[in-house]
């Protein structure tokens, strides 16, 4: 250990066990410690002496009482009198340790005035002050920045990961480069940790599925590319940021690879050829089109995530209207599995009889010629696309609709249906939905006109009609390439779900889709953990508002508060922690800040941060973040470089350009 | 603390009477030392005095103040402990400190120049002499005087203890600092320190000098206005060894010409009367010096390094009150 003496703890203030002040001593007129610097007291205890670790928080200078006065002041300046310049630091107890082992119930004593206090440089105590080599130990340690001592700072992984706790928040003002940028700076570094290591954390990052949400422009849609800024800064600022990454363990010219990386985007139009292209303006190479088909609309209940949340959080009698259209689409989509199920069963035993539905779904059966899936809705989709007739007409059979329009439609002549229009089975279902809730004619009408409008907000195109073929044996099973399970369930995939150019309703709808898929297919999965999945989204404060009783809120909370069970980790955004809801954020273990404005610092989500610390982020400049965890016990400030990959959109990456034709 | 020391202060019934004295007499005011008198301290013996004339042509001065430092000399006593005894002798527990500052080119305490003691006087009729040893890492002295002897006063004995305890300091300087432009010496300053003093310090006169012939220096110095320099002193050690002249500057009108307030003491050492142009190069330098670091405006006698000093060594002495109460506790237990 190397000895440098900065001072000893003082009297002149109250010490806790936690937290002590430090008389700093300085030579040079300046002291040599600054905030983010690492001290170290050796206190005694029963004869063995007991190494106190801390974290300067906290530098304050003032005179001595020599100078009490401007007068004298004056004179000091003007070389007339000394004056006693008296520099103090508060310091925040890190760990207490033995020689040998660590003091299980630290820290407990507290430090006498006059104990001399040492700085902390050599890199292996530095780590130790701040419990690192455990992290490393375990293999548990992502790297998250560097320290102003310039030494890499981590975090625990089983506090990321579910072991131990789960889910990171980012909160901090937008435009400095604290929460997008060092979002994909913590998923770069948990892939290459991924790639790179061999142990079970290593291993359940090189697994997992990372799902990255793009709410402005189109600038996470060149994560494959060099950031235009690397490219264009001074050569010595750049081996600035190499030095940074290297120092944590990462690869200064990494950027995200183009294989593992799937941009997806919401179709440009709501009928075909503009269904399947993707609404793009600069990215051409390695995207796809997402939607939704009627399958998916009801299995997920996405129909409430359509409508305005705020509005139906205060709308019971629209609650009840769309809890009865729900329970109605599960009764009929049912009957149709069921009867597919049926028709497989009977065809199975050689029974061909069928009439009607029954056999345009028998003659969809017999022209496959693969295993169907053994998952029920999988099933009814691909008998459905297999049935070579307009998905559209076998669907009325049960008073299914395929799309929005259909839905309002049926719900139009269910509200309008006289005696004689029952025999239409479509309006006979939807007119008993009326009679059996007891629902009125304007409430219904109400609820069509909110289906219209989350229609015109663009709902037509992410409920899109099913696919069918037109003729043909099937010798292989169809891809739905619109379905976003298919991008995003890769191992070690990175799936950028672009919403940006969705109306603010539908941006809602696509989060909320996806994040019900990623749940229920992760809750049928016996290794979920082993297999996490990272879901990405800025301005959190949105989908999970401080308001109860939206069906967003309560998906959210599910995920926060169950998630971390089924390997769903999400890493929340904002701008302002104190605006999403409580128990969202307040499950989050990993928890970083960044420039953020001294009114929203008051609040209690940031209680965690000591007072200084608060100050400090209201004046940070970019890239300076604030990283807290259990099992840091003091929050500590980070420094991140800039990323090599481009969080912004970019024309100089050859990567992204493709053929244009194909999506014009 | 040695057990004869403590035997001593047990004859003394120091713990008794040690509750009196703080009960009367707060440690604030004890500070001050009063009454204190300065006194006989050595006789001096004014051999000549020479007028300084104008010079026939004018004197070109060029005073350098570059990197020399500018450092000021002083020294603080508090008597911890006062008892009158029976006989009307007194025991005094004094606590005393002096260093150097230097205020240019750095401000700081010379903190190798810092001496502290811790003194007890005893009458010597009390019969034995406990040996001197340390209390809480300062040098604890025991001093016996003659009540009796006139010439030998318990004020006299202090004053003259804290002097060379300033002396120590200014001669500890020498190890501290290259070069000394000007070293001030605030207070009475001795009439002779030995001649191999370096550097030689410049007094700051603010009473009546310790000297048995005042009334001649006082002679000189009346009616000496402002930015004036009294006639050249040559003066004689009282054993005859060391000769000197001195000469006087009024560097502050305090409302008196006769008044020995704001007056300077320029030393020469040497044998040969120094010229007229070497005690002005002098006067001139003690004025530039003093000029750019004081007076204090809010005690004009004062210069505010100096003020600083005294704060700092009088934070550097030990408490009248936990001293007592520990000597106290030292004294009971012995039995």
């Amino acid at each position: 250990m190397a000895e440098e003496m900065v001072g000893i703890v003082t009297g002149m203030k109250e010490n806790s066990p936690t937290e002590f002040c430090v008389h700093l001593f300085s030579e040079q007129s300046e002291p040599t410690v600054r905030i983010g610097d690492i001290v170290r007291v050796a206190l005694q205890h029963k004869g063995r002496v007991v190494t106190y670790y801390g974290i300067v928080n906290d530098i304050t200078s003032q005179w001595d009482r020599d100078v009490d006065s401007g007068f004298k002041e004056r004179a000091v300046f003007d070389q007339i009198m000394p004056g006693n310049k008296f520099f103090l630091a508060r310091v925040a107890v890190s760990r207490a340790v033995y020689p040998d082992r660590e003091v299980f119930d630290e820290p407990l004593m507290v430090p006498s005035p006059g104990t001399p206090v040492f700085l902390v440089r050599s890199y292996e105590e530095v780590e130790r002050a701040l419990r690192f080599d455990e992290l490393k130990k375990r293999g548990s340690h992502l790297p998250v920045g560097v320290m102003i001592n310039e030494q890499p700072a981590y975090i625990d992984l089983s506090f990321v990961l579910g072991e131990n706790g789960a889910h990171v928040n980012i909160s901090g003002q937008s435009g400095v480069a604290a929460k997008t940028s060092y979002a994909t700076f913590l998923v770069a570094a948990m892939i290459q940790k991924g790639d790179k290591e061999n142990n079970a954390y290593a291993q359940a990052l090189r697994n997992g599925r990372y799902i990255v949400f793009n709410v402005k422009g189109e600038s996470l849609f060149f994560l494959d590319c060099r950031h235009p800024d690397w490219v264009r800064a001074e050569e010595s600022q750049v081996e600035i940021w190499q030095r940074m990454y290297r120092s944590m363990g990462l690869d200064p010219d990494w950027t995200f690879p183009k294989d593992r990386v799937m941009y997806c985007s919401s179709p440009k139009g709501s009928k075909l050829p503009e269904l399947d292209k993707p609404d793009l303006k600069s990215r051409f190479t390695n995207t796809s089109v997402y939607g939704w088909d009627f399958i998916d609309v009801i299995r997920y209940r996405l129909l409430e995530l359509a409508l305005d949340q705020e509005e139906l959080a205060m709308s019971q009698n629209m609650q009840l209207v769309l809890f009865a259209i729900q329970e109605k689409l599960e009764e009929l989509l049912e009957e149709f599995i069921n009867d597919v199920e049926r028709v497989e069963r009977e065809l199975q035993k050689g029974k061909t009889n069928g009439q009607g539905v029954w056999e345009d779904l028998a003659k969809a059966i017999e022209s496959i010629h693969f295993p169907l899936p053994p998952d029920r809705y999988e099933k009814a989709r691909q008998v459905l696309y297999a049935c070579r007739k307009d998905p559209e007409l076998i669907l009325a059979e049960y008073g299914l609709p395929e799309t929005v329009d259909q839905l309002t439609e049926y719900l139009k002549r269910g509200a309008l249906a006289k005696d004689e229009d029952y025999e239409d089975r479509a309006v006979a279902e939807w007119a008993k939905v009326m009679s059996e809730n007891d629902i009125g004619r304007a409430t219904m009408f109400a609820v069509i006109r909110r289906l219209k409008l989350a229609r015109k907000q663009g709902l037509d195109r992410l409920w899109r009609p099913m696919p069918h073929c037109l003729a043909g044996e099937l010798t292989s099973a169809p891809q739905f390439s619109y379905r976003i399970t298919a991008a995003w369930d890769r191992p070690g995939g990175v799936t950028v779900i672009d919403i940006s150019k969705l109306h603010s309703s539908m941006q809602s709808f696509v989060v909320g889709a996806v994040l019900r898929q990623v749940l229920e297919a992760k809750m049928a999965n016996p290794n979920a953990s082993q297999q996490p999945v990272f879901v990405f989204l800025d301005e959190l404060n949105k989908y999970a508002p401080r308001m109860e009783g939206t069906a967003m809120v309560k998906l959210f909370r599910d995920v926060a508060e169950r998630g971390r069970s089924f390997g769903v980790i999400l890493i929340g955004a904002e701008q302002t922690a104190s605006q999403v809801d409580f128990r969202v954020v307040t499950q989050s273990s990993t928890t970083v800040v960044g420039h953020q404005k001294a009114a929203e610092l008051s609040h209690d989500e940031y209680k965690h941060l000591l007072l200084r610390q608060k100050e400090m982020l209201s004046s940070v400049g970019p890239g300076v973040v604030f990283v807290d965890q259990p099992f840091l016990r003091v929050p500590i400030m980070v420094k991140f470089p800039m990323t090599p990959w481009s969080t912004k959109e970019t024309n100089e990456c050859e990567s992204a350009s493709g053929d244009l034709a194909q999506y014009l | 603390m040695r057990n004869d020391t403590i035997t001593l202060l047990k004859r003394l019934k120091l713990d008794r009477n040690l509750q009196q004295s703080m009960a009367y007499e707060g440690p604030e005011s004890w500070d001050a030392g009063r009454p204190l008198a300065e006194q006989n301290v050595g006789e001096v013996e004014v051999l000549s005095c020479t007028p300084l004339k104008q010079p026939s042509s004018s004197v070109h001065l060029a005073v350098l103040t570059g990197g020399k430092a500018l450092v000021f000399v002083d020294g603080v006593q508090r008597i911890l402990f006062r008892k009158v005894l029976d006989d009307l002798t007194r025991v005094y527990l004094v606590a005393m400190a002096a260093a150097a500052v230097e205020v240019w080119p750095r401000g700081r305490l010379l903190t190798n120049t810092l001496r502290r003691e811790l003194v007890l006087y005893v009458p010597s009729h009390l019969g034995e002499t406990p040996s001197e040893d340390a209390y809480n890492g300062m040098d604890f002295k025991v001093r016996t005087y003659d009540a009796q002897s006139a010439g030998e006063t318990l004020g006299g004995l202090v004053s003259n203890d804290r002097d060379a305890l300033e002396f120590q300091a200014m001669k500890a300087m020498s190890t501290s600092l290259d070069s000394v432009g000007m070293l001030f010496k605030d207070g009475p300053l001795k009439m002779f320190y030995p001649s191999d003093l370096w550097p030689w310090p410049v007094g700051l006169v603010k009473s009546l000098e310790p000297i048995p012939n005042a009334e001649l220096f006082l002679e000189h110095v009346k009616q000496l206005k402002v930015g004036r320099v009294s006639s050249l002193l040559e003066v004689k050690s009282g054993d005859g060894g060391f000769k000197k002249f001195v000469a006087y500057l009024r560097l502050l009108d305090v409302g008196s010409e006769s008044s020995m307030e704001g007056l300077v003491r320029l030393d020469f050492v040497g044998a040969d009367l120094p010229t007229v142009s070497t005690v002005a190069e002098k006067a001139v330098e003690a004025v530039v010096n003093l000029a750019r670091v004081g007076p204090y405006s809010r005690s004009p006698y004062n210069v505010l390094a100096v003020d600083w000093l005294e704060k700092r060594l009088r934070e550097l002495l030990p408490d009248a009150n936990l001293v007592a109460l520990d000597l106290a506790r030292r004294v009971r237990s012995l039995g």
